[in-house]
C-alpha cells in the first residue's frame, strides 16, 4: 500500500515539487514568534501526481499521507533515527502477551479548538475497520477499543502482534464531532475527501482538488518542536519537469521533488540547483508465485534473478540515484541480511536447464504508468528470452494485482511492483509479506509457505528482546535470499531538487513522502 | 481524425452513386496514394521481418542513441531500436486499423439488409439504436468500451467495431432502400423471386459503392483513433510497439530524445494521411457525385 | 398556425429527440458498466473492502436486484445527478466534474475562435479560387490534419515550440503568483474580472499551445464548410447577376457570399463544440491542464472504471446538446431552412 496505489499518473508527469518561498521576515520566524503566514516563512509543494483525497483512512498511500502527516497528528510515530515516540500518545504499552494497547492521551486540540479525548481515537480505529479501506490492512488486527475515560483507553487486537504499534504511524486521529456533523451514510468519506479535521502541526487554508492544498500552521499545536515550523506550505501541481525547472529559475519555487530520473538531467547539469540525495524505504522487486507453475522451483527463481543487468537499471532507469538493492528489506532499514544480486547470464541458462524448464512461458505483470516499472519489464522480457525463458508482459494496477492476490491460482507467476515496508519495523514487512497465514490474503505477494521461515518470523515479532528479534529476522532473510523468494532490484532514493538551502529534510521511517513540519528554511 | 470528431451523417449530401461506365485514367497522383497505401500493408504484414534489429530487444547500456548508421532512427528508453520497432508496429497499428472498418463495415451491411427487409418496427428500433450510438463521439464509446472490458489493442478493436458499425448501417440501409425501388428489383419482385436472393443477387451489389468508399476513407482516421486509444492507456500495453503506446513511451523523454516521441507519431500521421488520401481519391473515382459534395455545407 | 408555433413545435420536437438520445447514451453507458467483468459490487467497494462492505455496497447501489429495476434506479440517480463514485478518492464523480468544467470550456472556445480565425479565410480563399490549385492545396492541407494525432502534435509542439525555442510555456493555465481569485474557474476571465493583466497575458500564453493543437484537426472542416457554402453561392443566379454588374470575384466572395455563409458556419461552430470537448482528452493531461479531459484521462491509466464511464456519459450529452444547439441555431440565422423545417414562407 503505497505511492502507487492512488493518485499515480502516467510516469512522464510523476513529479511532486517542493518549493520554498522565503518571505522578507525569515530570521523573525523563531519558536516564541506569533508570527502568521504574512510575516513568516512559507513554503510551496507543488504536485504533478496530487492527491485525489486527503482522507486519512487512505493515507497508506504515500502521496496522501504526505499531505495528512502535517494535518493530522498520529498516536505514535517513528523519529527520524528509527525509534518508537508518543505522538498523541503519552505514553503507550503493549500488554505482555500482545493482544492489547494502554494509551494515554496528551493534552491535545483540534483545529476548531476542541479537545482530542480517547472517544476520537476510537471512532477513528471503528471507521478504519468499518470501510476497510486504505490502512486497514496495516492494522488488521484491530478488534475494538475500551474507554476508560478522556485520556486513557485499551486498543485491543484480535491475535498478539507487537508489529501493531508501529502501524499506528498511518492512524490519523479525527476529530470525531465535527466528523459526525459533516457525515453522509459514507462515514464522512465525501466530506473528509475535502476537508480537514485533524489536530495536527498545519491546518488546511486552502483546497482546490488537482491543483493547490494550502497548510497554515497551527499555532495551538502541542509539540514545541513545530512551533518554529515554516509558517505556510502549499502545495502545488505542475505536471512538466521543465515547467517546474522553469519556475525553480523563475524563482517562484525553490525545490522540486520526484522528478522522473529521466529528467534529472536537466537539473544535474545547472549550477543553480543543488541535487539532495535521500535514502527511502521502498524498492522495486520483482514477486514470484512461489505456490503455482514453474517458478514453485527455487533453481528458475534464482535463473531469474541472474539473468538481470542491475547496474544497468540503477544508472538508466534511476539516473543514478538510489541504489542496487542488495536484500529483502531496504538499505535503510534495520536488522537486514545482505546479498547483492549479480548478472551471470551462464549460470541462470545452466540453471534452467537444470530445471528443464527452457522454453516455456511465464506471465509477468507490471504498472505502465510508471516508466522505471515498464522499461525494467521490457529488460527482464529480453534478458529472459536469452535463457530460454518466453515472459510475457501484462499490465496493471496496483489495485487488480491486488485482487490477483486473492487466490494462489490467479496469482500471476511474476509481478513487477514497487513495495516498501508497511511500517519502520522489519517485522512489519517479513511477517505480512512472507508468513503462510497471509497466503490468500493480498499481503503474502509471493504466496510464500515455509514453516522454518514463519517459525522465526513468528517468534520475533511476540518476541519482547529487540535483539533477539533483530538476530531472528536476519535469519529469516536469509532463507529468503538462499530461497531466491523475490527478486529484489533497487531501493529508491528521493531526489530533492533546490534553489536555497534548508534544514531538517529528513527521512522518517513510516512516510515514505516527506514530513513538511520537519522542514526549516536557511 | 473524421471519425474521432465524428461528422454526422446529415452533413453529407446522401450520394446518388452510378458506376461510372467509362473509366477514366488514373492521374499520378493517385497512383503515388494507392502505392503508398499498397507499401504500407505490404510493410504492416512483412515489417516484423524484415526489421534490422530485434524490436524486443533491449540494450540497457545503450539506449536514447541519436539516429545513426547502426540504428536509423536511433534507440528508445530501454535501447530497442526505434526504427525496428516503427517496422513491427505496422501490423497492429494498421492492420488493427483496417480490420476495424471491415468488420464495422460488415456488420453494418449485414445489419441494413436485416432492418431494410424485415418491416418497420425492427427498421425503426435498429435506426434508433444507431442514432443513439452514432451521437456519441467515436472516441468516447470506444473509451468506454475499451475501458469496460479491460485495456488492450483487443479491447480498443472491439470497441472501435462496436462504435461505428452504425454509421455502416446507416449509410446501407439507406443504399438498398433506394435500389429496392428501382424499376429492375421491382420487376424482379413481380417476378416472384426469392426475397433472400433478391437480396443478395440484386440488391446488394448495387447498393455497396458508397460502404466501400466509406470504408476505404474511415481506414486512416481509424488509426489514429485507434492509437489515440493506446496513448490514453485504453488500448495496447506496452511492450507493444503500436504507435500510439510508442508515443506514449517515448513522451517521457522528450526533454532529452524527441525523435523516440516523434518517429512513431510522424508514421501515423504519413499512415493516416496515405489512407485518406488513397480513400478520397477511390471515391472521386467511383463516386464523383459525392466527390463534389464531401464536406459540403448542411443542405 | 403562426410561423412562431411552428418554430416552437419544432424546437420542442428537437428537444425531446435531444432527450431521448441522451437517454440512450445513458443505457449504452449502463451496459458498458454491465460489460465490466467480474463482481460490480466488488469494484465499486474496492479490492481492500471486506465482504461485508461488499454486500453493503451491492445494497446500496441496488445489485441484489434484477436487471430491469437496476435499470430503473440507476436512471434514477442520473436524473438526481448522480455520476457515480469514483473508486479511486471515493469522492462523487460529479463533485470533480464541475471543478473541471470551466477549464475545458475556456480551452474549448479559444480551439473554436482560433479554428473560426484561420478556417474561414482559408475556405474563403480555396472558394475564390475554385477547382484550381490553390483550393487543391487547401484540401490536401484539410485532408493532412484532420490525419494529425493531436497528443502527438500537443507533445511536438511542447518540444519545439515550449522546449527548444522557449517561447510559449510548457504546461498549467497559470504561472505560480499570478493567479487571480477563482471566480468562474477559467483562468483568462478571472484575470479580467479581477482586472490583473499580467494574469491574463500569463493566462493566454498557457492557452496558445493546447488551443493551436486541439483545433488543428478542426480548422480542415471549417475551411471545407466555408468553401462549400460559399462555392454554393458562387454558382448562384444571384452571383451571376452581381457579377454582370461588375464586381469583382474577391468582392463577390467577402461581400455577398461570405454573409450567406455565416449560417451552415455559426452551426458547425455549435457541432464542434461537443466535438472538441470529447477530444480534451487527448490534450488537457499533456499541457497539465485541469480540465474533464485530463480527468478522463487520469481515470482511464488508474482505471477508475465508473469515473469513465461517468464522463463518458456527461460529454455525450454535451455533444448531443450541442448539436440540437446547432440545429436550433440553424433554424433561427438561416430562413431556407426554417421554410424546410417548419413550412414558414422564406
Amino acid at each position: 500500500m503505497t505511492r502507487w496505489q492512488a493518485g499515480a499518473q502516467p510516469a512522464r508527469i510523476a513529479a511532486v515539487v517542493l518549493a520554498l518561498v522565503a518571505a522578507p521576515a525569515l530570521a523573525a520566524c523563531g519558536s516564541d514568534s506569533t508570527s502568521t503566514a504574512s510575516n513568516g516563512a512559507s513554503l510551496t509543494i507543488s504536485s504533478s501526481a496530487p492527491p485525489r483525497s486527503i482522507d486519512p483512512v487512505l493515507a497508506a498511500d504515500a502521496v496522501i499521507d504526505e499531505v495528512d502527516v502535517a494535518l493530522y497528528d498520529n498516536l505514535i510515530d517513528y523519529t527520524a533515527d528509527g525509534k518508537l515516540e508518543g505522538r498523541l500518545a503519552q505514553s503507550f504499552q503493549l500488554a505482555p502477551d500482545a493482544k492489547s494497547i494502554d494509551i494515554t492521551l496528551r493534552d491535545a486540540s483540534f483545529h476548531d479548538g476542541s479537545k482530542v479525548t480517547a472517544e476520537d481515537v476510537k471512532y477513528t480505529l471503528d471507521r478504519i475497520k468499518q470501510l476497510g479501506v486504505g490502512v486497514a490492512t496495516q492494522v488488521a488486527e484491530y478488534d475494538s477499543t475500551t474507554v476508560k475515560d478522556d485520556h486513557t483507553l485499551t486498543i485491543n487486537l484480535s491475535k498478539p502482534t507487537n508489529v501493531f504499534v508501529g502501524a499506528l504511524s498511518h492512524v490519523y486521529i479525527l476529530n470525531s464531532k465535527l466528523v459526525a456533523k459533516n457525515a453522509g451514510a459514507d462515514a464522512g468519506q465525501a466530506w473528509l475527501a475535502n476537508n480537514d479535521a485533524g489536530s495536527g502541526p498545519y491546518e488546511l487554508a486552502k483546497y482546490v482538488p488537482t491543483q493547490t492544498i494550502a497548510f497554515k500552521r497551527y499555532d495551538g499545536h502541542w509539540d514545541p518542536a513545530t512551533k518554529d515550523a515554516i509558517a505556510q506550505i502549499t502545495y502545488r501541481t505542475i505536471a512538466e519537469s521543465s515547467t517546474q525547472r522553469d519556475e525553480l529559475l523563475a524563482g517562484t519555487t525553490q525545490a522540486s521533488e520526484n522528478i522522473d530520473p529521466a529528467d534529472l538531467s536537466q537539473f544535474a547539469g545547472n549550477k543553480k540547483f543543488t541535487l539532495t540525495q535521500l535514502p527511502k524505504a521502498s524498492g522495486t522487486y520483482v514477486i514470484f508465485n512461489t505456490q503455482k507453475g514453474i517458478t514453485a522451483n527455487p533453481k528458475v527463481r534464482e535463473a531469474i534473478r541472474l539473468s538481470y543487468d542491475y547496474q544497468a537499471h540503477l544508472d538508466h532507469l534511476l539516473g543514478g540515484y538510489g541504489n542496487i538493492a542488495t536484500g529483502p528489506l531496504p538499505s535503510i532499514m534495520p536488522c537486514r541480511a545482505e546479498s547483492a544480486p549479480a548478472m551471470d547470464l551462464a549460470k541462470a541458462k545452466q540453471l534452467v536447464d537444470e530445471a528443464g524448464v527452457s522454453g516455456s512461458s511465464l506471465k509477468m505483470v507490471f504498472q505502465p504508468i510508471f516508466g522505471e516499472q515498464q522499461d525494467a519489464a521490457t529488460a527482464l522480457q529480453s534478458n529472459l528470452k536469452q535463457i530460454g525463458i518466453n515472459l510475457k508482459l501484462q499490465a496493471t494496477t496496483y489495485t487488480d494485482y491486488l485482487k490477483d492476490l486473492k487466490s494462489v491460482d490467479s496469482t500471476p507467476d511474476m509481478a513487477l511492483i514497487f513495495d516498501n515496508p508497511p511500517t519502520a519495523d522489519p517485522g512489519s514487512m517479513l511477517f505480512t509479506r512472507y508468513d503462510s497465514q497471509f497466503v490468500g490474503s493480498s499481503t503474502n505477494f509471493s504466496q510464500y509457505k515455509n514453516p522454518a521461515f514463519d517459525a522465526l518470523v513468528e517468534k520475533a515479532i511476540t518476541s519482547g528482546d529487540q535483539e533477539q528479534a533483530c538476530d531472528l529476522y536476519k535469519q529469516a532473510q536469509d532463507i529468503l535470499i538462499k530461497d531466491s523468494v523475490v527478486m529484489y532490484m533497487a531501493d529508491h532514493a528521493t531526489v530533492v531538487v533546490s534553489t536555497v538551502k534548508f534544514t531538517g529534510l529528513k527521512q522518517f521511517p513510516a512516510h515514505v513522502g516527506w514530513v513538511p513540519q520537519s522542514l526549516r528554511l536557511g | 481524425m473524421t471519425d474521432l470528431l465524428q461528422r454526422p451523417e446529415r452533413l453529407r449530401i446522401r450520394p446518388r452513386v452510378r458506376r461510372r461506365t467509362a473509366r477514366r485514367r488514373m492521374t499520378w497522383s493517385e497512383l503515388a496514394t494507392y502505392g503508398a497505401v499498397l507499401v504500407l500493408l505490404v510493410l504492416a504484414v512483412v515489417g516484423p521481418w524484415i526489421a534490422p534489429h530485434d524490436p524486443y530487444l533491449v540494450d540497457q547500456r545503450n539506449t536514447l542513441l541519436a539516429p545513426s548508421g547502426e540504428h536509423w532512427l536511433g534507440t528508445d528508453g530501454t535501447g530497442r531500436d526505434l526504427f525496428s520497432r516503427l517496422l513491427a508496429g505496422a501490423r497492429p497499428s494498421i492492420i488493427g486499423a483496417v480490420v476495424t472498418v471491415l468488420a464495422a463495415a460488415t456488420i453494418g451491411v449485414v445489419v441494413a439488409a436485416i432492418a431494410a427487409t424485415a418491416g418497420r418496427v425492427v427498421d425503426g428500433i435498429v435506426m434508433r439504436i444507431c442514432e443513439v450510438v452514432l451521437s456519441l463521439p467515436v472516441m468516447m464509446t470506444g473509451l468506454g468500451l475499451a475501458v469496460a472490458l479491460g485495456p488492450s489493442q483487443k479491447s480498443a478493436v472491439i470497441a472501435l467495431i462496436l462504435a461505428s458499425w452504425p454509421s455502416f448501417a446507416r449509410l446501407a440501409r439507406s443504399e438498398i432502400r433506394r435500389v429496392m425501388v428501382s424499376p429492375h428489383v421491382e420487376a424482379a419482385q413481380v417476378l416472384g423471386v426469392s426475397r433472400w436472393r433478391l437480396l443478395t443477387k440484386h440488391v446488394l451489389p448495387n447498393s455497396l459503392d458508397t460502404v466501400y468508399v466509406k470504408a476505404a476513407m474511415d481506414v486512416g482516421g481509424v488509426i489514429v483513433i485507434i492509437s489515440s486509444l493506446s496513448f490514453i492507456g485504453a488500448g495496447a500495453q506496452a511492450p507493444s510497439a503500436e504507435w500510439g503506446a510508442m508515443v506514449e513511451s517515448g513522451s517521457r523523454f522528450l526533454n532529452n530524445a524527441w525523435w523516440v516521441t516523434g518517429a512513431p507519431g510522424l508514421a501515423i500521421l504519413v499512415t493516416s494521411a496515405a489512407f485518406s488520401l488513397a480513400g478520397d481519391a477511390l471515391r472521386a473515382r467511383l463516386d464523383p457525385m459525392l466527390s463534389s459534395s464531401l464536406g459540403e455545407a448542411p443542405r | 398556425m403562426s410561423v412562431d408555433q411552428r418554430v416552437a413545435t419544432y424546437a420542442a420536437k428537437r428537444a425531446l429527440a435531444c432527450a431521448f438520445i441522451v437517454w440512450g447514451i445513458a443505457t449504452l453507458v449502463f451496459l458498458m458498466i454491465k460489460a465490466i467483468p467480474g463482481d460490480e459490487a466488488q469494484s465499486a467497494a474496492g479490492i481492500t473492502a471486506t465482504p461485508a462492505q461488499v454486500e453493503q455496497v451491492r445494497h446500496r447501489l441496488g445489485l441484489d436486484h434484477s436487471l430491469p429495476v437496476q435499470y430503473v434506479d440507476y436512471l434514477g440517480r442520473l436524473a438526481h445527478g448522480d455520476l457515480g463514485t469514483s473508486i479511486v478518492s471515493f469522492r462523487p464523480v460529479r463533485e470533480e466534474l464541475t471543478e473541471r468544467i470551466p477549464a475545458s470550456v475556456e480551452l474549448v472556445g479559444s480551439a473554436m475562435l482560433l479554428d473560426v480565425l484561420v478556417g474561414v479565410p482559408l475556405g474563403m480563399l480555396a472558394a475564390a479560387r475554385f477547382r484550381r490549385t490553390t483550393d487543391n492545396v487547401v484540401r490536401w492541407v484539410a485532408i493532412l490534419a484532420s490525419a494529425v494525432p493531436l497528443f502527438w502534435l500537443g507533445l511536438m509542439l511542447q518540444s519545439f515550440v515550449g522546449l527548444k525555442l522557449d517561447l510559449l510555456p510548457l504546461s498549467g493555465s497559470q504561472t505560480i503568483g499570478k493567479e487571480s481569485p477563482r471566480v468562474t474557474g477559467m483562468a483568462t476571465v478571472d484575470a479580467l474580472l479581477a482586472g490583473n493583466l499580467s494574469g491574463f497575458g500569463d493566462a493566454v500564453a498557457h492557452l496558445v499551445l493546447p488551443a493551436v493543437t486541439l483545433s488543428i484537426p478542426f480548422i480542415g472542416f471549417v475551411s471545407r464548410i466555408t468553401r462549400s457554402s460559399i462555392v454554393g453561392t458562387l454558382q448562384s443566379d444571384f452571383a451571376s447577376v452581381v457579377r454582370a454588374k461588375g464586381a469583382s470575384e474577391s468582392r463577390i466572395v467577402v461581400r455577398h457570399a461570405l454573409p450567406n455563409s455565416l449560417g451552415p458556419i455559426v452551426t458547425f461552430a455549435a457541432l464542434q463544440f461537443g466535438w472538441m470537448f470529447s477530444a480534451t482528452v487527448l490534450v488537457e493531461s499533456i499541457f497539465g491542464r485541469p480540465g474533464v479531459g485530463s480527468y478522463l484521462a487520469d481515470s482511464v491509466t488508474q482505471k477508475d472504471t465508473f469515473a469513465v464511464l461517468g464522463l463518458v456519459l456527461f460529454i455525450g450529452t454535451v455533444v448531443a446538446v450541442a448539436s440540437a444547439v446547432a440545429d436550433m441555431i440553424q433554424l433561427l440565422v438561416d430562413p431556407r431552412i426554417r421554410a424546410a423545417q417548419v413550412g414558414a414562407p422564406a
